[in-house]
C-alpha cells in the first residue's frame, strides 16, 4: 500500500473516533470536574484531523503545522484538566506556567527534537496521570473506580502518553534512518489516538450512565 | 544503515511495548488495589460503627438499669414511707379533738396524697410497668392517653397484628416514641400527633405531627439543635433499624422507623 494512502487511511480513522467521542459527549452533555478542557480538547482534535486530512487529500500530505499547533492546544486543555481535577498549588501553577513558556521558546528558536512540544507533554502528562492514581489511592472514596469518569480520562492520557513516549523521543531519528517505513511506524500514535478517544467516549457515557 | 548505530525501530518497537506494558500494568494495579483498600476501610468502618452501636447500647443500658433502680427506689422506699406517714396521721387525727388540729392534719394528708400521686408518676415515668407487664402496644396507649390534653391530642393506632420484636427491642422503642412526641409538643407545637405501629411483615412504626415543621439539613448541621435527631437516629441504628425524616415549614413531621425482623 502507498505509505500516504496508508497514513490518510490512519487519520481518517483516528479522525472517526474523536468524531464518536464529540457525537457521545454532544448527546449526553456530561458535566464533571475537568469536562470542559476535554470537550475543548476533542473538538480541537477533530477540527486539526479534518485539516490534516484536507491537506492530505488537496497537497498529498498533512500539513506539519497543524500538528504543532493541536500540540500546544492539547498541552492547554490537559493542564487545565489536571489543574481542575489535582487543585494545583499557585507555585506550582506558576512553574508550569514557566515550564510552558521554555518549552515555547526552546521549539520556535530551536528544533532539537529531543526538547520538542510532543515529549513534552508526554513527560508532563505521564506525570499528571501518575499523581491522579496515586490521590486515588490516598483518597480511597471512589467506590468502584473502573466506573469513574476521571479514572477513564485520566487512563486515556496514560496510555496514550506512555504509548507515543518512544515513537515523539526517537521521531527524528526514525524519520532519517527509515524514511521508508516512518508513515507506516506514525500508525502507532493514530492507533493510540483511537484507543484514547474511545476511552474518552466511554467516560462520556459512564458520566450520564451514573 | 551504519552496523554501528542502534537499530532505532527495535529500540522503538521494544520500548513502546514495554511502556504500554508498564501502563497497563499500572492501571490493573490501581483498579485492583483500590478496591482491596476500599474494602479494608469499609471494613474498619464497620467494625467502628459496631463498636459505637454497642457502645451506646451499653449505655442505653445503663441508664435504663439506673432509671429502674431509681422507679423501685421510689416505689417502694420513699413510696412505702409516705403510705406509712398517711396511716400515722389518720391515727393521730382519730386522737384529736381539736378543729384546728383536725383541719391542719387534713391539709398535712392532702399533701402527702399529692406527693404519693407525684412519686408513682415519676417512678411510672423512669421504667413504664405496663410495658413489663402487657408489652410495647398497651405502653403505648398508655402514654398516648396520659399525654394527651385537651389542647394537644395524641392518637395512637395499630394494625392488631402480633409484633416481631424481640423483648429487649421494645424499651429503647418505647424511648425512641417519647422523644420524638416530647420533641413535637416541645419545639414543633403540634396540636395532633398520630402514633401508628404495622407489622407488614417488618415492623414499622409512624409518627406524624401538624406542627410547624422544620428544615432537616440545617438542624442536622446545627450543633445545639441537632443533639435531638442525632439522638433519635442512634436509638434507631442501635436497633439496627432505618429512620426516613420529612418535614415541612409549616404542616409537620413525620417520622417512619423500619426495623428488619432478624434484627
Amino acid at each position: 500500500m502507498d505509505p500516504r494512502i496508508f497514513q490518510t487511511t490512519a487519520i481518517v480513522l483516528s479522525n472517526l473516533s474523536t468524531l464518536l467521542a464529540v457525537l457521545i459527549f454532544s448527546w449526553y452533555r456530561p458535566h464533571f470536574t475537568g469536562s470542559k478542557p476535554i470537550k475543548f480538547l476533542i473538538i480541537i482534535s477533530l477540527l486539526s484531523d479534518s485539516l490534516n486530512i484536507l491537506f492530505g487529500l488537496l497537497l498529498g500530505q498533512p500539513k506539519p503545522s497543524i500538528g504543532i499547533v493541536y500540540r500546544y492546544a492539547e498541552l492547554t486543555c490537559l493542564l487545565w484538566f489536571y489543574k481542575d481535577i489535582l487543585n494545583f498549588r499557585p507555585g506550582t501553577k506558576n512553574s508550569i506556567i514557566a515550564l510552558l513558556a521554555i518549552v515555547a521558546g526552546v521549539y520556535w528558536f530551536d528544533s532539537n527534537e529531543l526538547i520538542s512540544i510532543r515529549l513534552t507533554n508526554n513527560i508532563v502528562f505521564i506525570l499528571f496521570s501518575l499523581v491522579f492514581f496515586i490521590k486515588i489511592l490516598k483518597a480511597l472514596e471512589i467506590e468502584r473506580i473502573d466506573r469513574h469518569s476521571l479514572f477513564w480520562i485520566n487512563n486515556a492520557v496514560f496510555v496514550y502518553f506512555t504509548g507515543t513516549f518512544f515513537l515523539f523521543l526517537l521521531r527524528g531519528y526514525l524519520i532519517n534512518h527509515h524514511y521508508e517505513e516512518y508513515p507506516y511506524i506514525w500508525t502507532v500514535n493514530n492507533l493510540l489516538g483511537i484507543v484514547k478517544n474511545f476511552m474518552f467516549a466511554y467516560a462520556f457515557w459512564l458520566c450520564k450512565k451514573g | 544503515m551504519n552496523n554501528s548505530e542502534p537499530n532505532f525501530l527495535l529500540v522503538f518497537g521494544l520500548g513502546t511495548s514495554i511502556m504500554l506494558f508498564m501502563a497497563g500494568s499500572i492501571v490493573f494495579f490501581i483498579v485492583f488495589y483500590q478496591k482491596r483498600m476500599l474494602q479494608n476501610k469499609m471494613e474498619k468502618q464497620k467494625m467502628e460503627g459496631e463498636y459505637q452501636r454497642k457502645l451506646l447500647q451499653a449505655t442505653l443500658e445503663s441508664q435504663e438499669k439506673e432509671r429502674k433502680r431509681l422507679a423501685s427506689e421510689l416505689h417502694d422506699s420513699v413510696g412505702a414511707m409516705l403510705s406509712a406517714t398517711k396511716l400515722n396521721l389518720n391515727f393521730l387525727k382519730s386522737l384529736g379533738d381539736d378543729t384546728e388540729t383536725k383541719q391542719s392534719l387534713d391539709e398535712t394528708k392532702g399533701m402527702i396524697d399529692e406527693t404519693i400521686d407525684t412519686v408513682r408518676r415519676i417512678s411510672k415515668d423512669l421504667l413504664p410497668s405496663s410495658l413489663e407487664k402487657f408489652g410495647l402496644v398497651e405502653a403505648l396507649k398508655e402514654f398516648c392517653d396520659k399525654i394527651s390534653t385537651p389542647k394537644t391530642e395524641v392518637i395512637f393506632q395499630n394494625d392488631d397484628k402480633q409484633l416481631s420484636l424481640k423483648k429487649e427491642q421494645e424499651l429503647p422503642l418505647y424511648r425512641l416514641v417519647q422523644e420524638i412526641v416530647n420533641n413535637a409538643l416541645k419545639h414543633a407545637d403540634a396540636k395532633s400527633v398520630i402514633i401508628s405501629i404495622n407489622q407488614d411483615p417488618r415492623f414499622s412504626l409512624v409518627i406524624t405531627d401538624n406542627g410547624k415543621g422544620f428544615d432537616v439539613q440545617a438542624t442536622k448541621k446545627d450543633i445545639n439543635k441537632g443533639v435531638g435527631l442525632y439522638n433519635i437516629e442512634n436509638r434507631v441504628n442501635m436497633l439496627r433499624g432505618q429512620v426516613e425524616l420529612t418535614s415541612v415549614l409549616g404542616q409537620g413531621t413525620t417520622y417512619k422507623v423500619v426495623i428488619p425482623a432478624d434484627a
